[in-house]
């Protein structure tokens, strides 16, 4: 349908020209956006290459129960990135072993979540922590520690962000994109109707989501300035239920999806050895 | 006031396993321990190869000596780690008083020890503040507020030895009895409370103690002006209402 709309506008752009009149803002908006294309992206990996730098190793040692969480946690920066380009970042420690011969791999490292890397510095590298299990006190170094970083770049793939205007005049539409249906993620806005029988907050947004091989990285409302503003989501009788953080979108803002493409993630390995135990 | 026994200074240190206690009695009816419940340390070595860190002893006083008491402070004096480092800090925080027997005024907060070393042993002097020991640990000064910048005129402050000046018109909120004075005088003052001409006492949300140099204030945040009539009563650090009660941590197992 968009196709369509576009052409229409690219037949009408050399008539408007030699008319010598202004370009409309609804047509120029139309022209202007790129039409779809469904060829295959060349994967990212392997990435380009990344400098790990070491920053600092800190240990948390606590014995009882309002002393807080014990770890081990080595910083790293990934001279090459810059933060402002990675929206979130996960590291997953597969060998840790101190010089003792002692497994510090912690618990669940596989299943490591995206978290939004530290620092609100758009040009500074990014800066990671690899979490570990602490090592015994006569332990003097970590022997070897490696694994795989993978940062989600959201801008590295056009695909991986579609969005839809004035969401809330939809509802009850599913939302049409070559994007999501490239990634077999299909989306419809709930009626009234099925949001007052979960029942939801009328604030929020309810979505059908259907997303097999968890493409789908996030929600986020774009108000009519174009910022985006992160949601919270929540799994609620089969549907998606989605909340703002802070303002309450209008009838003018727009709904963001951003998908977790192979283009927009950046797999790394890493590995430090030798590491002096602080 | 229960008691006006002279207090012993037994201490009775026991070795720790997985607590680290401390008992002591602080008269001949009543005892209490020094108990560490909890212990907390941080190490950090940077890329450029420099080691920093801090061991905090988070403890707690219990038992029925304690009933009367209503502040304490620990002071500490040595502190080694197993590997006979000493682990008292270069500068350490000046000690606090705690209105409860547990907080984290009374967190003993001690440099980083070796990494191999099991244990440290911390020693000190536990402070109990007794205010029923000592008729002049309290000071009741009449129709206190009445003339705001002059000097409170107490046959209690004055045999105390301190000297406070109530803030000036315009010098604070309505609903904040401020008092100023010298640092040391300041100090010695634990708690302030303000009475309504029928004895009833106004409710407080905070005590703030500033201290800067020579000089010092004491901020007592009330819920409601208080009437021009009303009552100060202040409860005072004296030598007779402040307990001193050495302790020895011995052998407390790090994590």
């Amino acid at each position: 349908m968009r196709r369509r709309a576009a052409g229409a506008a690219l037949a009408l752009f050399p008539a408007l020209l030699a008319a010598g009149c202004g370009l409309p803002e609804r047509v120029r908006g139309l022209v202007a956006r790129p039409t779809p294309t469904a060829l295959p992206r060349p994967t990212p990996v392997p990435a380009p290459p990344l400098e790990l730098s070491f920053l600092g190793i800190r240990e948390d040692r606590v014995r009882g129960g309002a002393a807080g969480p014990a770890g081990t946690t080595i910083e790293v920066a990934l001279v090459g990135t810059k933060r402002g380009d990675v929206e979130t970042a996960r590291v997953v420690v597969e060998t840790a072993f101190d010089d003792l011969g002692t497994s510090l791999v912690p618990a669940g490292a596989e299943d490591a979540a995206h978290e939004p890397p530290r620092g609100d510095d758009a040009a500074a590298p990014v800066v990671l922590s690899v979490p570990l299990k602490l090592a015994s006190r006569a332990a003097s170094s970590l022997r070897e520690v490696s694994g795989s970083i993978e940062l989600y770049v959201p801008d590295a793939d056009p695909g991986a962000v579609v969005t839809v205007p004035r969401f809330r005049s939809r509802a009850g539409s599913t939302l049409a994109s070559p994007s999501l249906a490239e990634h077999a993620v299909a989306i419809a806005i709930a009626t009234a109707q099925e949001a007052e029988a979960l029942p939801a907050d009328p604030d929020d947004l309810v979505l059908r989501v259907a997303d097999p091989n968890g493409r789908v990285e996030g929600f986020y409302f774009v108000d009519p300035e174009g910022t985006a503003w992160a949601t919270d989501r929540e799994e609620r009788g089969g549907l998606v239920v989605v909340s703002a953080r802070a303002e309450t979108p209008g009838p003018e803002w727009g709904l963001r999806v951003r998908l977790k493409t192979p283009g927009t993630l950046r797999r790394y390995r890493f590995a430090l050895k030798d590491v002096p135990l602080p | 006031m229960k008691r006006q026994d002279a207090v012993s200074p037994v201490l009775l240190a026991t070795a720790a396993l997985a607590l680290a206690a401390a008992a002591a009695r602080v008269d001949a009816q009543g005892t209490f321990r020094l108990v560490v419940d909890a212990v907390a340390e941080s190490r950090h070595r940077s890329a450029s190869n420099e080691a920093e860190g801090r061991l905090t002893l988070q403890p707690k006083l219990e038992g029925d000596g304690l009933a009367d008491a209503k502040a304490f402070r620990l002071r500490l004096a040595t502190a080694v780690d197993a590997t006979g480092r000493d682990v008292l800090p270069e500068e350490p925080e000046p000690p606090r008083w705690e209105e409860r027997p547990s907080g984290p005024d009374l967190w003993i907060v001690l440099a980083s020890p070796a990494r191999r070393a099991a244990w440290v042993t911390v020693s000190g002097t536990i402070d109990l503040w007794i205010p029923s020991r000592d008729p002049g640990a309290e000071a009741t000064v009449p129709r206190a507020l009445a003339r705001p910048g002059a000097v409170l005129a107490a046959p209690g402050l004055r045999s105390a030895g301190l000297t406070l000046r109530l803030a000036g018109r315009g010098e604070s909120s309505p609903t904040v009895v401020s008092l100023r004075g010298r640092s040391a005088d300041v100090e010695r003052v634990r708690s302030v409370r303000v009475l309504r001409a029928d004895g009833t006492e106004l409710s407080t949300s905070g005590l703030q103690v500033t201290t800067a140099g020579e000089k010092g204030s004491l901020e007592l945040l009330l819920a409601e002006p208080p009437p021009a009539d009303a009552t100060l009563v202040l409860g005072l650090l004296t030598k007779r209402s402040v307990v001193a009660v050495p302790f020895e941590l011995v052998e407390v197992a790090l994590p």
